[in-house]
């Protein structure tokens, strides 16, 4: 019995060598603790602005994140906390997809207030302050064309008030108007109704254009 | 292959691991002794030699554990697990018995260097040494374990695990940027896989999983070794498109460069 004991004991702590693929805490490879942050593009919010201008990213994390295992109240955060930014701009759309462009370009990002406290900073997956728990990024278009900004699931990890430790998935819910008509008309008829189904499953989706 | 399984003593958490530690014809049991160490803290070849034995002459190549929850019906959650463990394998056999060892280590160091900051165990933060074979072993498995699933359930009638939620095809491969943190991309090859431009800066398509896979070696050492070898092998393809593809996934620039150190070649 002894050796059977032994040998399960063995099993699972080697089995544990990996991460849970599904838990709550900060080194499972899932969590399904999950949070909506809504957040408002400040700046020119026109549907056609001009090279130079600025729409503006920011936002700060709440002292209680509403999850669906409840409250949550910060801590402090922890590492391995991002999101991810998309911001592109092409010539003329010829995908049904998040602007599958003619001439690709990204558009300039100028990063105001970040997560700088690991030298793997990323542009594409920035985080946020660690003290401040804010967020901050401006996009100033540099050439003509058309725009989509797409701001998609990252995660939070954070120690709780209690000490409880948590991996939480942020998901931005941009307020601003998508404008989804202005997007469609960039592209032929037939692909329309098959980008309208990508795009409007974004929730942190914004689309513009610089003449 | 030598599979050890096992019903975990807390509900809903899976975990898994592919070791191939029985078909690492050289040194497979000094490093199941030092994951044994590791692990007990002690050399179980002399403080338990009967058990040692037993385990020594069966050396796992996976680990699969469920939560004490799990039923015998059918799991999605699981298979996804599994699938991505089989890609593992499957990725062994490319990239051989030299490769796995540098895997095993590097992943015996992050689980020594990161014990107590769970963040980065036991992949690591992308910066060490060996951290280029971590990112394309999971990068890898994570896809074949996501595209065997979704191909196991045609038409988009199920969900799974990507980017951190559960959600549904196609969002769950397209969107697909991250594994566990954004040096691991494994959707640089979901973007070589399905149609081209039918996405941002996605203008490769139609690759098969075993074009892909051809492009693995004993060399493969990160995302830039495999660019190299995929531009090779498929000569006709624009370099630019190629390297707008991954600047897209996550800002690889043309120099194969994205904010994370290179790491050292084997």
């Amino acid at each position: 019995m002894n050796k059977l004991l032994s040998i399960l004991t063995l099993t699972f702590l080697i089995a544990s060598c990996d991460p849970p693929r599904n838990c709550t805490k900060p080194m499972c490879l899932y969590s399904d603790a999950k949070t909506d942050l809504y957040v408002t593009l400040t700046g020119n919010m026109d549907s056609v602005i001009n090279v130079g201008d600025t729409i503006r990213l920011k936002f700060k994390l709440p002292d209680t994140l509403n999850t669906n295992y409840g409250n949550i109240v910060f801590g402090n955060m922890l590492g391995n906390s991002f999101f991810v930014i998309h911001a592109s701009s092409g010539d003329s759309v010829i995908g049904s997809g998040e602007g599958a462009w003619v001439n690709s370009e990204a558009i300039p990002k100028q990063f105001i207030e970040f997560d700088n406290t690991s030298g793997n900073f990323n542009e594409n997956g920035p985080g946020w302050n660690h003290q401040t728990r804010s967020f901050e990024c401006l996009f100033i278009p540099n050439k003509k064309g058309k725009c989509v900004l797409d701001f998609s699931s990252g995660k939070v990890n954070l120690k709780a008030n209690d000490g409880e430790e948590w991996q939480i998935n942020t998901i931005i819910n941009l307020t601003n108007d998508k404008r989804y008509n202005q997007y469609l008309s960039w592209m032929t008829p037939s692909m329309q109704s098959e980008a309208l189904s990508i795009i409007s499953q974004k929730k942190g989706w914004y689309c513009f254009e610089v003449k | 292959m030598t599979i050890y399984a096992q019903w975990g003593n807390n509900p809903g958490v899976h975990a898994a691991s592919t070791m191939m530690l029985g078909h690492i014809q050289t040194n497979s049991v000094s490093m199941f002794t030092n994951l044994c160490s590791l692990l007990f803290n002690t050399n179980l070849s002399v403080t338990a030699p009967n058990v040692f034995q037993l385990f020594a002459g069966a050396l796992p190549d996976m680990t699969v554990s469920v939560g004490s929850t799990q039923t015998t019906d059918y799991s999605e959650d699981l298979m996804q697990t599994l699938f991505h463990e089989l890609g593992h394998a499957s990725l062994f056999h490319k990239v051989g018995q030299v490769y796995w060892t540098g895997v095993i280590s590097q992943i015996t160091w992050n689980i020594t260097q990161y014990a107590s900051t769970s963040i980065n165990y036991p992949y690591g933060a992308g910066t060490e040494t060996l951290a280029g074979l971590i990112q394309i072993n999971e990068a890898w498995a994570e896809f074949i374990g996501k595209e065997h699933h979704r191909r196991f359930h045609p038409n988009g009638q199920t969900i799974v695990w990507s980017m951190g939620i559960k959600q549904g095809y196609p969002n769950a491969i397209e969107n697909d940027r991250w594994f566990f943190n954004l040096w691991i991309n494994t959707g640089i090859f979901y973007d070589l896989l399905d149609p081209a431009n039918n996405e941002m800066n996605d203008g490769l398509g139609n690759f098969s999983i075993q074009n892909m896979y051809n492009c693995f070696g004993p060399n493969t050492n990160g995302f830039c070794d495999f660019r190299a070898k995929f531009l090779q092998n498929n000569s006709s393809e624009n370099t630019t498109t190629m390297n707008n593809l991954m600047q897209n996934q996550n800002q690889w620039n043309g120099n194969c460069f994205n904010g994370w150190p290179n790491p050292i070649k084997l």
